[in-house]
């Protein structure tokens, strides 16, 4: 064998190392987005960076390869996109562009998601390109005659799941004990973290934790009752959140607490007593919203919901219910007959009368029940946003009626990179890569139903 | 092919060898930082290198590699 040279063999190495070198840096400079603006653009008849096909795939027409129209066609509503960034940023305006009988209009409702447990989007009032967005002002609640009372009281129910609570405290202790059982019906470890947040605030005033239960099998064996409590000291008197988070594998089979006044926000899922308890339970509620989304996972729990006088047959399992209670305030009795149901409201669930406050505005736009408006585009802050298993942001669009899609635009914003702010920049790279992602439901967002 | 040239070619066929040793090593090295990123977030490396190029340099790389080995060894 001839022997190289060894300035060749020196130039090439150098020049084969340059070439990685290369691709890593441009690689870089892209998850870096040193403009601070980052344009994601489709059109759903090809795959973009960044950007999930939309779904589900019932509610798009592609164009043909022989057909002469060469834009996708959404016939209903709403369509999903997950959108994963490749930093962290600040804002995010999601833009549609559609066709309609020629004429270029605009999109009906835009949503984000901000709850990956609960299902929640956030659904921003939709405006027409170039006007300016108002934003809606803060809403703080207080009791004008609220008393503490400190006693810890325990209430014996079955719930399934991430939960979110909304408990009332005025200088006093703030304390929640669970009592949670993992029935490791799907494969993989099912830890339980709890958070509390003060009025609308995005950092979290204290957590807690519980580690899986060491069975991360999913053979149906339901482990030992296990506590999780939660405490924060002399709490000044506001409206606190409570975000329980969990997957489907675990049951809340207690609940103890010191709050006199704490509901459920928008979601409760009564969880069936399989594997727990031989009889179901006939549950009673209160609740108040007028609109209603009930679901049940199982043949077994068929039944009649009662809410107030009017009666809701679920006649199927995984059906989407959805009934609506015009004249419906104040709060209402609600009655299942076996539990075993996942239900959402635009208002809140309690446990009992006593426990009953509800601190949302009046006018709550829950899962896409926004008014009717003519959208362009919308604009989120990201910090309000949640993400899904996967790390992505999911958005909706949600047509009035069939439309032709020019394209959709999410564009990211965050401060342009400055000698400055160049260790910040750096930071939201690092922030997306170390982030922790929750564990969440099963993943049913694409259903027909919803 | 003249003498000549036959000569010249056969004098360079290991560096022509090397080279497609070295592109293919430097293309699976980079093809690897693809997959990764690309699993990361899709979209963000495809962008920056085409995966066509990066098949057609590794079977280019591959080809001129074990083609030399072959005479070698033939």
């Amino acid at each position: 064998m001839t022997k190289l040279s060894r300035r060749y063999v020196l130039v090439s190495r150098l020049l084969a190392a340059s070439a990685v070198v290369v691709v890593v840096a441009l690689i870089f400079g892209r998850a870096v987005v040193p403009g601070g603006k980052l344009v994601v653009s489709t059109d759903l008849t090809a795959p973009e960076p960044y950007v999930s096909q939309p779904k589900p795939s019932g509610r798009f027409v592609l164009p043909d390869a022989d057909e002469v129209a060469t834009l996708a066609r959404l016939t209903g509503g709403p369509v999903y996109f997950d959108v994963t960034p490749p930093s962290a940023f600040d804002r995010v305006t999601v833009t549609e562009h559609h066709t309609a009988n020629g004429q270029r209009s605009a999109a009906a409702e835009i949503g984000a998601l901000s709850s990956s447990f609960d299902r929640r989007f956030q659904v921003k009032a939709a405006r027409p390109l170039g006007a300016s967005e108002v934003r809606p002002q803060e809403h703080v609640f207080r009791f004008t005659d609220y008393v503490p009372n400190g006693a810890l009281r325990t209430t014996n129910i079955s719930l399934r799941g991430s939960h979110r609570l909304l408990a009332y405290a005025a200088d006093e202790d703030i304390f929640f004990r669970f009592t949670t059982q993992d029935m490791n019906r799907e494969l993989g470890a099912d830890p339980v973290i709890i958070r509390v947040y003060r009025g609308s605030a995005a950092t979290p005033l204290i957590e807690s934790r519980l580690a899986d239960d060491g069975n991360a099998a999913g053979d149906q064996a339901s482990s030992e009752l296990r506590t999780i409590d939660l405490a924060w000291p002399r709490a000044e008197e506001d409206v606190y959140r409570l975000e329980f988070i969990a997957s489907g594998d675990i049951f809340i089979r207690a609940l103890t607490t010191a709050q006199t006044k704490f509901v459920f926000d928008g979601h409760l899922y009564l969880g069936d007593t399989v594997g727990y308890s031989a009889t179901p339970p006939a549950i009673s509620l209160v609740a108040q919203g007028n609109l209603y989304d009930v679901v049940t996972p199982h043949a077994e729990a068929t039944q009649r919901l009662v809410v107030g006088g009017s009666g809701l047959d679920i006649d199927e399992p995984l059906r989407r219910y959805r009934f609506a209670l015009p004249d419906a305030e104040g709060p209402q009795r609600l009655r299942s007959s076996k539990g075993d149901i996942e239900m959402e409201v635009n208002g809140v669930f309690a446990l009992s009368e006593e426990a009953f406050f509800n601190p949302l505005p009046a006018a709550r736009l829950i899962n896409g029940g926004v008014a009717s408006a003519v959208a362009a585009m919308a604009s989120f802050e990201l910090s309000e946003l949640a993400r899904t298993n996967d790390g992505a942001y999911r958005f909706f669009i949600d047509p009035k009626s069939a439309m032709t899609v020019e394209r959709i635009e999410f564009v990211f914003e965050r401060p342009m990179m400055r000698p400055g702010n160049i260790f910040e920049t750096f930071r939201r790279l690092s922030s997306v890569l170390t982030e922790e992602v929750f564990p969440g439901p099963h993943d049913r967002w694409y259903d027909e139903n919803l | 092919m003249t003498a000549g040239m036959m000569k010249t070619f056969n004098k360079y066929r290991p560096y022509v060898a090397d080279l497609g040793r070295l592109l293919a090593a430097t293309v699976l090295v980079i093809a690897i930082i693809v997959i990764i990123c690309e699993k990361w977030r899709p979209g963000l490396a495809v962008a920056v290198v085409s995966p066509k190029v990066l098949v057609v340099c590794f079977v280019l790389g591959l080809a001129l590699a074990l083609l030399e080995e072959k005479r070698q060894s033939g």
